[in-house]
């Protein structure tokens, strides 16, 4: 082998090994997830809600509180846009607290609980909704965005505009995380369902030509389809969840979850005197909190609309990166290594 | 110290290394826990806690691994409800899977004292408080 051979062979393969290790950094790979399907509503709709785990889509929650004790509901209290690219293992999040005339009413040194009065049931949101709690100025926008060997975050980023796209996400001030040990699919903490693997039954309420609507109702089966860990709630007044599945792919298209609840009286400020709930929480169902506490009731709306399936991206956002370069390098090995 | 840190970094990162893209996956779903919502009822006849499993998700060994009403300031102190085959330390569960809601379980002390109902994930790496007891804030405190 002359010389001139070996150089060509080996630059072939070393441009051959980068390229490859590009593909597996960028997650260049076939992908191609499966559609839900199921015999029964229950079933399509368990199917539709894991599908999420594996597709490309695009997800934005608001949520409204259309009662409470403070005498200013209704009102917008946030807004979580997400954007989920399994395919490229990455995910960009944006929480943006709108309002919080509930959370200036009480402190969390006097109610421990009241922490746990984020609308959605994960630790990004409740700490974000803590971070409402004191904040000098809303709206408050938390970014977060997680792929491979990185963590991302931002808890004072720019407010995105109404109908912001991925690529709008900006921090500022960021701080980042990466870790050896970290992966999209296990370590997205903001990743969560919205409709558990239940038993209740639902009743089709609506039938648009294109999409189908079912509709469970009641405390019993509201209390197995609604995630609810690392939420307050401690009883149910009158809620109700609507889901809504495209018709021809069967995936989500929308889920009402019309979250009207008792929540701790000492976690909403409302005394400690054991008195059954004032006016705004007469409801029926439990009308004392589950363990016989005093209660009060609180009414969210969390309106979530699903799209961009298999469309969505979820690109970094942009500004400045404070990781230092043992951090990167970590982060990079590790996305490297996992394919 | 770098060099030292990235190289035990290397095992870490190499674990489930595949030449092979991993393809769609919905095993990670669901990512919450079960719902569990109690009530709670002190019984001065039997000295116990009755805690009753009044809403939520049917608990079976794929949702989790145990779950148990300890004594807040005496944490082996403790009544299994029901345990998975792979608990750390399953006990003597009270009951079987599934757990559905309905069902009741006694904790029995000799006065009343505050309490945790803990719901441990699965793989056993997370548990969490999901109900408490406290005899001095919750009117429930009362005989049953």
């Amino acid at each position: 082998m002359n010389r001139r051979r070996f150089l060509v062979g080996a630059g072939a393969a070393a441009a051959a090994t980068a390229g490859y290790a590009g593909v597996r950094v960028g997650d260049r790979r076939p992908y191609d997830p499966d559609p839900p399907t199921g015999e029964t509503p229950r079933e399509r709709i368990v199917a539709a809600a894991a599908h999420r785990f594996a597709a490309d889509h695009r997800v934005v929650s608001r949520a409204e509180i259309r009662r409470d004790w403070t005498g200013e509901a209704p009102y917008a209290l946030g807004v979580h846009r997400q954007w989920y690219e399994h395919s490229r293992r990455r995910h960009l999040h944006a929480f943006t607290a709108l309002d919080a005339p509930l959370f200036e009413r009480v402190t969390t040194d006097e109610a421990p609980s009241a922490e746990f009065l984020s609308p959605h049931g994960n630790l990004p949101a409740v700490l974000h909704y803590n971070r409402a709690f004191g904040a000098a100025s809303l709206p408050l926008t938390y970014v977060l965005h997680v792929t491979d060997g990185r963590l991302l975050y931002d808890f004072d980023a720019p407010t995105p505009p109404a109908g912001a796209n991925a690529d709008e996400i900006r921090v500022t001030g960021e701080e980042g995380r990466s870790g050896v040990g970290l992966r999209h699919a296990d370590d997205d903490p903001a990743f969560r369902e919205y409709v558990r693997p239940h038993r209740a039954a639902w009743e089709r309420v609506r039938d648009d030509g294109d999409t189908v609507t079912y509709r469970v109702a009641g405390p019993d089966a509201y209390a197995q389809v609604v995630p609810l860990a690392l939420t307050a709630v401690r009883g149910f007044a009158d809620p109700f969840v609507e889901v809504t599945l495209d018709r021809e792919t069967g995936r989500l298209r929308r889920v009402v979850d019309h979250r009207d609840v008792l929540v701790d009286g000492r976690a909403a400020g409302g005394g400690s005197d054991g008195a059954a709930p004032d006016a705004d929480g007469e409801a029926g169902g439990d009308a004392q909190r589950d363990g016989g506490g005093p209660s009060r009731r609180l009414t969210y709306r969390i309106e979530t609309a699903f799209d961009g399936y298999g469309t969505a991206r979820a690109p970094r956002p942009s500004g400045d990166v404070g990781a230092d370069v043992e951090t990167r390098v970590k982060g990079f090995l590790m996305d490297l290594f996992t394919y | 110290m770098r060099r030292r840190a990235l190289l035990a970094a290397l095992p870490t990162a190499l674990a489930g290394c595949s030449a092979v893209p991993t393809g769609p996956s919905t095993d990670a779903y669901p990512a919450t826990p079960p719902n569990v919502f109690t009530t709670f009822a002190w019984d001065p006849d039997r000295s116990a806690l009755v805690v009753e499993f009044t809403r939520g998700n049917r608990l079976t060994p794929e949702n989790t691994a145990l779950l148990a009403v300890t004594t807040v300031d005496d944490p082996d102190d403790r009544t299994v409800w029901v345990a998975s085959a792979d608990a750390d330390d399953p006990g003597d569960p009270a009951a079987e899977f599934p757990l559905s809601p309905g069902a009741t379980l006694a904790h029995e002390l000799p006065e009343p004292a505050r309490c945790r109902l803990i719901w441990t994930a699965p793989d056993g790496d997370r548990s969490r408080a999901v109900d408490y007891w406290d005899p001095e804030r919750d009117p429930a405190s009362g005989e049953r």
